[in-house]
């Protein structure tokens, strides 16, 4: 009880700052949710404000369009996930624990991609895609997002390498383990933080992109579902499906908190795990 | 021979360099052999187009029936671009800007989140502030556009309902404020990548450390200052360096919210050369733009990762 | 040594996982979607980017049916063309320039697409789509009575197609009005009627701004507003005020306003009125149209240069605003909608502006309306060489037969037939119709197909900080006579024959 009051005590100034932080970060999310239960009339009339009447059916209309893509972006962001994370961790390892001739180069030369502005390159990048005959596939969208998605991936994945502490590779070195047992049995285990955070971030990316599956996916069969809420729009002020469109970005969100919610836990498993202490 | 594994502390043996090129190629072929996915993807999907587009910066190209050579013209005419100027001192003022939120507010929360002596708030924290990530950008920005419109937006609403109407302003639509309305966009700016990265710093100290710290009898913000920032300091540059990069690309924020308006007050050299090269069809020079951008990161990278000292480093001496 | 361990087994079991993820892609159907190519015997395609007219289901919380006449419509044409099959693209609600650039770019756009008048001169020696000038001066097979095509049509209609190699390139079909919707029920309260002369108009707006409503809701954001409201002010203010110097103009011949082909001053004339210093940003005609135009905004919302376009509506539609000036694509949800509280109409005209307001006053002002919204189709030269081109253009043919043409404008909803048979139009846009019928089209081009697209651009940002108050007339006019020179010469260094009439 005692300690309880005093851990209260030591934390309260935190909880104070900590809270006000949190409440304003929160409220995109929450005016979301509300949105959500708007009827589109409502957003004709102000951004703002409870819906007049709660209308739940812009659930179901939500639903019934963007459900067939929900499907393509699992797929499209999980594959991408799991590609970038098998690559990158392999390759930051290298450029983490190696020094071999044009380590520097080659780094400098992955880490000059991320400054590309990518608009720049949308035209010679379709027109590749579409000579490699990948328009209208789901390889259109997943190799580019594994390519992209690598160099951060790396980058990131590089420095927390680096940073873990010599002496676990070197002890495990004396017990006579293999370069690869060092990297499946230490570095993975304890950048589990980073390439969750990796990962997390990889799907944000790819779940949300708009421009490159507009342009190489035609097909409305294979659309992502950032596309299928953008089709409630309208070229026209005034016409779009506003209602229906919110709710979309709320089901649309709803697989990245459940991955938010069961990856959280891995991350603090991470984190606490005792090697990090060894 | 342990010389393979290293980063911080080349060890025994002979020095590296004495060693002849080729030999030492050959002796870490399986080092190059494991980095051949990624080359294999970046050579095919990202420097073919970005050197197609570095090519393509010395014509005259409309995407279609044009394409003459014209040498570096679009780089002389860059140069006398009063538009890219403007454009530019606003990208040197939103970057200043956005680095000094990223060392501060993210920073701030991954710190006190880290300082909870109650884990379970500390998690609950963690998700509060994670969570809204996945509202999608767009929705942000619409959100923010209500928030400042003139008439019926609810910061001006607010204020009057507060009394405040000296306050009042027309955000973006003010000529020495639009900017600053822009940066303010995200506030308090801590749902993203930066709280995570320092938040997983922090609790990479060694606990010994901070228990040296502790036993040394230093205050909480003398353990802040002297232990704990120095050993975040890697996750520093990191967020230093996506914040420059994210600054220098990103200009969906004043696409949506202002079009570079009014006037051209919050007009960034991405939009100059989104415009450039989708409405106006000049490729060419919208190539040249991207590589002078390029350039310009590649530059403020370099110079962040070498005076920027990385824990790593700091360790290590 | 101790890189033994990093072996070659080591490294294909490492891959493992990436190849896992590729095994998993790989199980889905990854080749092309099968209803883009078949075998011989499979019917021709023809895809069909037809922007607001793409059909769709209605949802349940759609409060009126939308667009759905291109599936009766393509039902109605299998039945005599069995060996085509139509496909509508799903509309692109934003990304429209990069979807367009890219598809045309890389030769993988529908056969027709949605496009505007203002690209044209940008686009067209681009060989991205076609010259339809050999086949609108053909007969139209799903037409009787006229000699063409191209006559069914009002004539500024189809024209509005035209690049400056005289050639029709856009087959445009429709017509988009503008008006200034206003709150009846306000105007009765304060005892006004609907204004015919600028000063009436002005002191009903000094009544409506005491009472404590703004008069008038407009929104010159550059994001949606300045590009909309600014180009029709200026255009309907300078057919008024240039009125008298349009001869000069157009290098000696009179231009009559009129609703006649070819007829008003295209960009090729407008090039050479600059060039010659008969027509320039710095005429006092220019500056009288900036003088009106700023006096004009003292009714507007506060910080009007801010205001989200939505907002325009939001202030009329809860009655912070007394007069809103809105599209003809908003008939439908401005009649459909249950929160608008008051009695509402449309201005049939715009104010005149008099001698008594300014001394180049005195004709009435043209159409708040113009040629062109949702029906604006190029077809591309892919349907050439997917060897199409003969279907596209007889679906079109038949999608333009005056019947046809209506049940999807009338289905829509928010633009008005430019054809000339116009029997069963939908009559609530023939408030429209007539404006252009009846007080005819403004005859200079607008800044936004005049000269080139950075000159637009910079025209509607420079305007923006004029309204604003941040540049004065006399900076606005030097300025944008300046980039008016600029723009024009680089017009006449791409097209030499400019120069000449």
């Amino acid at each position: 009880m005692e300690s309880r009051r005093h851990t209260l005590r030591h934390d309260l100034v935190i909880h104070v700052m900590l809270g006000f932080l949190a409440i304003v970060t929160f409220f995109p999310f929450v005016f979301l949710l509300i949105s959500s239960f708007r009827p589109t009339v409502d957003f004709m009339h102000t951004f703002w404000g409870l819906p007049t009447v709660p209308e739940w059916a812009n659930y179901r209309d939500a639903w019934t369009v963007i459900s067939p893509y929900m499907l393509n972006s699992l797929i499209v962001s999980g594959v991408s996930m799991v590609g970038v994370l098998a690559i990158a961790s392999v390759s930051a390892f290298v450029f983490a624990r190696f020094r071999f001739p044009g380590r520097e180069v080659l780094f400098m030369a992955i880490l000059a991609l991320l400054m590309i502005p990518s608009i720049l390159t949308l035209i010679p990048a379709f027109l590749l895609v579409k000579d490699l005959n990948l328009i209208n596939t789901y390889w259109a969208l997943i190799l580019p997002y594994i390519a992209g998605g690598q160099v951060f991936a790396i980058f990131i994945l590089r420095s927390f390498i680096a940073s873990l502490p010599e002496e676990l590779f070197e002890a495990s070195r004396l017990d006579g383990a293999s370069t690869f047992q060092m990297f499946r049995h230490i570095a993975l285990p304890l950048s589990k933080p980073m390439l969750i955070t990796v990962a997390i971030m990889n799907v944000l990316a790819t779940w949300n992109d708009y421009i490159w599956p507009l342009v190489t996916i035609p097909s409305q069969k294979l659309w992502t579902i950032s596309l299928g809420i953008v089709s409630f729009g309208s070229q026209y002020g005034g016409l779009e499906r506003w209602g229906p469109m919110f709710a979309g970005y709320v089901i649309a969100s709803v697989p990245l908190i459940v991955l938010f919610t069961l990856t959280m836990r891995y991350f603090i498993a991470g984190l606490t795990s005792g090697a990090i202490k060894a | 021979m342990s010389a393979t594994l290293s980063t911080s502390t080349p060890s025994s043996g002979q020095p590296a360099a004495a060693r002849p090129l080729l030999a030492r190629i050959a002796r870490y072929r399986t080092a190059y052999l494991w980095l051949i996915p990624t080359f294999a993807l970046l050579l095919v999907f990202n420097y073919y187009p970005a050197l197609s587009a570095l090519y393509h910066s010395l014509f005259q190209w409309n995407g279609a029936n044009i394409k003459l050579f014209v040498g570096v013209t679009h780089f002389v005419d860059l140069w006398h671009d009063p538009l890219w100027w403007e454009s530019f001192t606003h990208l040197i003022i939103l970057t200043v800007a956005l680095v000094a939120i990223n060392l501060t507010f993210p920073l701030g929360a991954a710190a006190m989140i880290f300082h909870l002596w109650n884990l379970r708030a500390a998690y609950f924290y963690r998700v509060l502030l994670v969570v809204p990530m996945v509202v999608p950008g767009l929705v942000i920005l619409m959100i923010w556009m209500f928030i400042y419109s003139p008439n019926i937006g609810l910061l001006n609403q607010s204020l009057a309902l507060l009394g405040l109407e000296n306050l009042q302003r027309f955000w973006l639509g003010d000529f020495k404020l639009a900017l600053y309305a822009i940066i303010f966009v995200g506030f308090p700016w801590v749902a993203g990548i930066g709280t995570l990265i320092y938040l997983a710093g922090f609790q990479a100290i060694p606990t010994e450390l901070m228990d040296s710290a502790v036993i040394d009898g230093a205050s909480t913000w003398q353990r802040f200052a002297f232990v704990e920032l120095p050993m975040v300091l890697s996750q520093i540059k990191l967020v230093v360096i996506l914040t420059v990069i994210t600054a220098f690309q990103n200009f969906t924020i004043v696409l949506v919210m202002t079009n570079g308006g009014p006037g051209t007050k919050t007009l960034v050299p991405g939009l100059h050369l989104y415009k450039t090269a989708m409405a106006y069809n000049r490729m060419g020079y919208a190539c040249a733009i991207g590589t002078v951008l390029f350039f310009l990161t590649l530059i403020l990278t370099y110079l962040n990762h070498r005076y920027l000292r990385s824990s790593v480093e700091f360790t290590g001496s | 040594m101790s890189h033994n361990g990093l072996s070659r087994r080591r490294f294909l079991q490492l891959s493992g996982a990436t190849g896992a993820a590729l095994t998993l892609a790989a199980c889905i159907p990854s080749t092309p979607a099968d209803d883009m190519a078949g075998p011989e015997a499979e019917p021709r395609v023809v895809s069909h980017y037809a922007q607001g007219l793409t059909p769709r289901d209605r949802l349940e919380t759609d409060r009126w049916d939308p667009p759905q006449a291109l599936w009766a419509l393509e039902e109605a044409y299998k039945d005599l063309h069995p060996d085509v099959d139509l496909e509508f693209i799903e509309s692109v609600a934003s990304g429209y320039d990069e979807w367009m650039v890219t598809q045309l770019t890389a030769g993988t756009a529908p056969e027709i697409l949605w496009y505007q008048r203002g690209w044209i001169a940008r686009d067209y020696e681009k060989n991205w789509f076609n010259n339809l000038d050999p086949y609108l001066s053909q007969p139209n097979p799903y037409v009787e009575g006229y000699d063409s095509w191209k006559d069914t049509f009002q004539g500024p209609v189809i024209a509005s197609g035209t690049a400056p190699d005289g050639h029709i390139y856009l087959i445009t079909g429709d017509i988009v009005g503008t008006g200034f919707f206003y709150n009846k029920s306000k105007f009765d309260e304060l005892g006004l009627a609907v204004p015919e002369t600028w000063a009436e108009y002005e002191e009903a707006q000094q009544a409506i701004a005491d009472s404590g409503t703004t008069p008038f809701s407009v929104s010159y954001h550059l994001q949606g507003g300045t590009p909309l409201y600014g180009s029709w002010t200026t255009r309907v203010f300078q057919d008024v005020l240039y009125d008298h110097k349009m001869a000069q103009i157009s290098g000696g011949t009179p231009v009559s306003r009129t609703w006649k082909p070819g007829e008003g001053l295209q960009p090729p004339a407008m090039v050479r009125a600059i060039r010659d210093g008969n027509y320039a940003a710095t005429d006092p005609e220019w500056l009288e149209m900036l003088r009106l135009m700023k006096e004009w905004s003292v009714h507007y919302p506060d910080g009007f240069w801010a205001l989200p376009t939505a907002d325009v509506f939001r202030l009329w539609a809860e009655g912070e605003a007394a007069v809103a000036w809105l599209g003809s694509w908003m008939n439908k949800p401005v009649r459909n909608d249950p929160l608008i509280e008051f009695e509402w109409g449309i201005f049939p005209k715009m104010p005149t502006v008099t001698q008594e307001t300014s001394q180049y006053g005195g004709l009435g002002f043209p159409a708040m309306a113009g040629v062109g919204g949702v029906f604006q189709y190029i077809t591309t030269t892919v349907a050439e060489e997917r060897g199409v081109l003969d279907d596209t253009i007889d679906w079109l043919q038949f999608l333009t037969a005056p019947p046809n043409l209506i049940e999807a404008l009338n289905d829509h909803g928010g633009f008005a037939p430019g054809v000339k048979d116009t029997a069963g139009a939908d009559p609530s846009l023939a408030v429209y119709t007539d404006m252009l019928v009846n007080f005819g089209a403004e005859r200079i081009e607008p800044f936004d197909s005049m000269l080139t697209r950075e000159f637009v651009d910079a025209m509607w940002r420079n305007l923006q900080q004029f309204m604003a108050g941040e540049l004065s007339a006399d900076e606005m006019s030097s300025i944008m006579q300046q980039e008016m020179e600029l723009a024009a010469q680089q017009l006449l260094n791409e097209h030499p024959d400019w120069g000449e009439a």
